[in-house]
């Protein structure tokens, strides 16, 4: 594989890049998920909220960082250029200026969303427009800047993985609470939407990927993007394993009364939640440091 | 006796066309798909990467396959860093160029620059070039 070749700063943006995409998705999954599952218990709902927030909150902070950062590695990688108000100003005039301004009003809506006082109308049309504007800011900066398809596929693509991130906690929570039958049932219609959402996560991701390497799955081999595409895939695949199995084998077994099967369940899950993390941070790395190919 | 026909279909066949439909629209998607070079690219140097010049160069350039902004272009000589006397430092370009404020000495020199493209990717590379005694 071609090496990387991670500076410090590199690095540091990898992370911060990360940190703003594990961020926001979990903020937006997480309104995704409440208005999906609406009749939560009042206590599973609020730690939901509390984590929606939190998550937003985490995700403007890591924008903020990785607007220093960039303009630290853009004056040759040091903390005077961290705070050199030209390259702050070019880093903001640029995409990644636009990325930010987006996503950062995005995330300042769902806590409101989540806002209890406000009329119900009020609060869905205003998650909605703040999960589209995360959406929109993510596919501001990089290949898909300018290409309304390739767009539209990374929203969709983004929107759809941020639900299953987000539903990752609530279900562990819930996996450890099987006793009541509503719970069974929560984790059975959770499967239910996977049906849906697999299949589209797989084809949106899958034609943007292709897209981006011009058609040639050659270039999964043959060059540095498409080998770290690689190792995405192949975490992926695990991912999608071992979202079968809860799907037809664990979660069965849950609702059946398996002594055994809500902590294997669990374990499952807490899996998933690590692979997801690899994933994000190879996704970080794909879009840090290497171009489709050439 | 009338056949009745009808457009709905039962739930497996349309289930299938489902399945059709979305492979269909993947291949489809994967086949349409253009050459895609999204980012910018470095395409020359002047001078080019490792050559080794008679005469000392009159000016520096990079040249971009597509707009980039220039936030570093520094140049290392064997007298240190070398002051330019035209900054390249400056808004979204293909080609950028920087001149020497002083005719650069004999002996080995290399250039390193960063920047950022239009689509918010972020750059950095550099080159060596030689000047004969």
């Amino acid at each position: 594989m071609a090496s990387i070749g991670l500076d410090p700063w590199t690095a540091g943006r990898v992370l911060a890049l990360a940190g703003f995409y594990a961020s926001a998705l979990l903020a937006m999954g997480g309104l995704l998920f409440r208005a999906a599952f609406p009749g939560q218990p009042p206590r599973d709902a609020a730690v939901l909220d509390r984590c929606t927030c939190v998550a937003a909150g985490c995700g403007i902070v890591m924008l903020l960082l990785l607007w220093l950062l960039q303009a630290a590695y853009l004056g040759g990688g040091n903390w005077a250029s961290a705070f050199n108000p030209v390259l702050l100003g070019i880093v903001g005039e640029s995409a990644q200026g636009e990325r930010l301004r987006l996503a950062l009003v995005g995330l300042l809506l769902l806590p409101v969303a989540l806002w209890q006082g406000a009329p119900r109308i009020v609060r869905y049309a205003v998650g909605a427009l703040g999960v589209v504007l995360i959406l929109l800011a993510f596919s501001r900066v990089g290949h898909t800047r300018g290409s309304p398809w390739q767009s539209v596929l990374l929203m969709l693509h983004l929107g759809l993985a941020s639900f299953w991130a987000a539903a990752l906690p609530p279900l562990y929570r819930v996996a450890g609470s099987v006793s009541s039958g509503a719970s069974a049932e929560q984790l059975q219609r959770f499967g239910r939407f996977g049906l849906l959402l697999v299949p589209l996560l797989l084809l949106a991701g899958g034609s943007l990927a292709m897209w981006l390497m011009g058609g040639r799955p050659g270039a999964l081999l043959d060059t540095a993007y498409g080998q770290l595409l690689s190792v995405k895939l192949t975490l992926v695949m695990g991912l999608l394993l071992l979202g079968a199995a809860n799907r037809w084998w664990l979660v069965p077994a849950v609702a059946r009364g398996k002594p055994e099967a809500p902590l294997q369940l669990r374990c499952s899950i807490a899996v998933e939640a690590c692979l997801m993390v690899m994933i994000v941070l190879v996704a970080a790395v794909l879009l840090t440091t290497s171009s489709p190919v050439r | 006796m009338k056949r009745v026909v009808t457009l709905a279909l039962p739930l497996g066949q349309s289930r299938r066309n489902a399945k059709r439909l979305a492979l269909a629209a993947g291949c489809t998607l994967m086949l349409v798909s253009p050459l895609l070079w999204a980012h910018a690219h470095i395409t020359a140097t002047e001078p080019e990467a490792g050559a080794i010049l008679e005469q000392a160069p009159e000016r520096l350039e990079l040249r971009f396959d597509s707009p980039i902004r220039i936030t570093q272009f520094e140049v290392t000589g064997p007298e240190g860093t070398v002051e330019l006397g035209e900054d390249p430092l400056g808004p979204l370009a293909e080609t950028h160029g920087a001149v020497p404020a002083e005719t650069l000495a004999p002996g080995d020199y290399e250039v390193v620059w960063r920047g950022i493209a239009e689509d918010g990717h972020t750059m950095s590379g550099g080159y060596r070039f030689a000047i004969q005694e």
